[in-house]
């Protein structure tokens, strides 16, 4: 058989592990990035709280007072320049000259001091006192109490502080920005001063470098990654072997065994044995597989008993052929062809022959002595084909003989013989008879019809002429019937043929019946042969007839020669 | 080929036969016959298109009998002159109410 394949074909091992190391992946990014996210808000609300509480307890050591004056004074030195940035680019030491004095104070140093050494002690890298400016862009340095790169009192660094705008005091956005020696720095811290007349929003930042941080963040990530990648490799192993233990290798046994045994088709059958293919196919105990496995045993039971069951019929068959060809011989057996044990009787000469349609038919005719002076003669047709036809016309063929053979008119005979026949008929199976008894001195005949066609017999030119005879109805169909005599007698050398209606139904492949006029008009042609070669010539004028056309009934003949 | 068509109304049934009632087709009525015959009085078999018969046709038709003797009557009618004929030679038209 040939399997149309649409697609590539994949192991089902192969496909789970496929879907698992799908999954994994998905599951992993999953999971680093949540972590990731997750990670970096818990990272930024430690270094916002650190930051917080690195400048409160910074701020804690030192005089606010003065803080706030070296603030305010920053304050107004700035206050005092009309445009600061372009005097901070075009003259700087003019600019800086405006808060030489703040800077240079012995409170300013002290305090730069204090928390320059209170920064030292953590990780911050700056401590910067700032005044944020929102709408101009940038912030003025009060201080910066740090190690490296100390900005002046004065200075301006310029940002985005547009957040502050219109919301004076608001707690310090944290930020980050990239410095040269530290890299990435967060800075975040707390308002100290505000005085919105005074146009004053002053706060206290710590920075600390974060980049270390960061890079521990990647070096999480790249290990995690590694990590679930190990995972998902062994869970991908794990799920392969499983499943190739548990689906795979069952159903590949299965199917193998379901090839061996299309391939032991021609060995079943030769041998006649069923097979034990699927027994223990399967020992586990997954419930699909068990089911599969059920379905293959059932399946090989049935195939058994099927192969069982054929054998009984290949051998009944072979038995009623055999009994068929029995029956046929005993059937052809019953049919008299004893024509030259008449050879003694001078006043006439008969033949009769009869080819049934299947092995076995239901046409039959017979002739015997009655006396020394009489000859009954019999032509008969039962309904149907095949074997019962056949029973049925032993049967009748009995029933009639015997009866005959008691004495009696062929009324009487065909009543007692339809009333024997009828009596337990349940098939309504019938049988048409014509029923004659020739005076063989006189040439009479006293001859009754069940049924059956019409006789032909020849007249004073010797002509076959037929005689539509008076019928009765069939014999066996329904007892307690009447049946009437006629006669007629047979001219000295004169002819009778009687047939069964397989003669003019013969048909040929223009679906057109023989017929009895065709029938007649083929008898008179040979009308001066002796009535072996009568027959010989009707069966050659049906054959040409038929032009092979498959015939379905019965053909029988018989011609008797009245010599006188 | 036989074409059987069965009409009923109450306990009539009309049973119009076409074609040729043979040993291949009368299996056909006979299992029909066998199964729409309960409860029917009055059983009609319109033969108009019926081209030929056979004996095992006529043993059918001597089946549908018998049993009608039982429960009613049965009549057959429009005949053709070939089918009127092996009613005549085989004695059916002793038995058969042919109209």
């Amino acid at each position: 058989m040939k399997i149309k394949r649409k697609k590539k074909n994949t192991s089902m091992a192969r496909k789970a592990v496929a879907i698992s190391v799908t999954s994994s992946v998905f599951l992993a990014v999953v999971c680093l990035l949540v972590s990731c996210i997750f990670f970096q808000r818990e990272a930024i609300k430690i270094y916002e709280g650190m930051e917080t509480s690195l400048t409160r307890s910074a701020l804690v050591e030192v005089d606010n007072a003065v803080l706030n004056d070296l603030i305010i004074r920053t304050a107004e030195a700035y206050n005092s320049i009309d445009d600061p940035v372009a005097l901070r680019n075009s003259d700087e030491e003019a600019y800086f000259a405006r808060f030489a004095d703040i800077q240079n104070s012995p409170e300013y140093k002290k305090i730069w001091k204090q928390l320059n050494n209170d920064r030292r002690a953590t990780i911050s890298t700056a401590y910067c006192l700032s005044l944020i400016y929102p709408t101009k862009g940038y912030w003025v340095y009060v201080m910066d109490a740090s190690d490296t790169n100390v900005q002046r009192c004065g200075e301006l660094m310029f940002d985005d502080f547009s957040a502050y705008i219109g919301h004076p005091g608001m707690d310090y956005e944290g930020n980050v920005t990239i410095s040269e020696k530290y890299g990435r720095v967060r800075t975040d811290g707390i308002c100290v001063l505000v005085d919105e007349e005074k146009e004053i929003n002053s706060y206290f930042t710590a920075d600390i470098p974060i980049s270390e941080a960061i890079k521990n963040v990647k070096i999480f990530l790249i290990q995690s990654a590694c990590g679930a990648f190990i995972v998902a490799l062994f869970t991908c192993i794990g799920v392969f072997v499983a499943v190739n233990k548990i689906a795979v290798r069952p159903i590949d046994d299965m199917a193998g065994k379901a090839e061996d045994f299309v391939g032991m088709y021609e060995e079943r059958f030769d041998t006649h044995t069923g097979t034990d293919v699927f027994q223990d196919v399967y020992d586990g105990d997954v419930k699909e597989l068990i089911k599969l496995a059920i379905s293959l045993r059932s399946m090989e039971l049935e195939m058994n008993s099927y192969l069982r069951d054929i054998d009984k019929l290949v051998g009944e068959k072979a038995r009623i052929s055999t009994e068929l060809d029995i029956a046929t011989k005993i059937q052809e057996a019953t049919i008299p062809r004893n024509f030259s044990d008449f050879d003694k009787y001078h006043q006439f000469e008969l033949w009769g022959d009869c080819k049934p349609a299947k092995e076995v038919g239901g046409d039959f005719y017979d002739f015997f002595m009655l006396d020394e002076d009489h000859l009954c003669l019999v032509m008969a047709d039962v309904s149907g084909k095949g074997i019962p036809a056949a029973l049925y016309m032993m049967v009748s063929k009995i029933a009639i003989k015997t009866r005959a053979e008691q004495g009696g008119n062929p009324s009487e005979i065909i009543a007692y013989v339809n009333d024997r026949l009828s009596a337990n008929n349940s098939v309504d199976m019938f049988v048409t008879v014509w029923l004659g008894i020739l005076t063989l001195s006189t040439g009479h005949v006293i001859a009754a019809n069940a049924g059956h066609e019409y006789p032909v017999v020849t007249d004073e030119t010797g002509n076959y002429v037929l005689m539509k005879d008076k019928h009765g109805f069939v014999c066996g169909g329904m007892g307690g019937l009447k049946y009437k005599d006629y006669e007629f007698d047979i001219p000295k050398g004169g002819r009778l043929f009687i047939y069964t209606d397989g003669v003019p139904e013969t048909q040929n492949t223009k679906d057109e019946f023989y017929g009895t006029e065709r029938m007649v008009e083929a008898l008179n042609h040979c009308k001066d042969l002796d009535p072996e070669h009568t027959i010989e010539q009707m069966h050659t004028s049906l054959v040409k007839f038929s032009e092979g056309a498959e015939q379905f009934d019965d053909t029988t003949l018989l011609n008797v020669w009245y010599k006188g | 080929m036989l074409n059987i068509n069965k009409t009923q109304t109450d306990k009539d049934l009309v049973v119009a036969l076409e074609g040729r009632l043979d040993t291949m087709t009368a299996p056909d009525l006979e299992s029909q016959l066998q199964a729409g015959l309960a409860g029917v009085e009055h059983l009609t078999f319109d033969l108009k298109g019926l081209e030929y018969i056979s004996s095992a046709g006529l043993r059918v038709l001597l089946s549908a009998q018998k049993t009608m003797n039982k429960q009613g009557d049965m009549v057959v009618k429009n005949a053709t002159e070939e089918v009127k004929e092996i009613f005549e030679v085989t004695g059916f038209t002793d038995i058969l109410t042919i109209e």
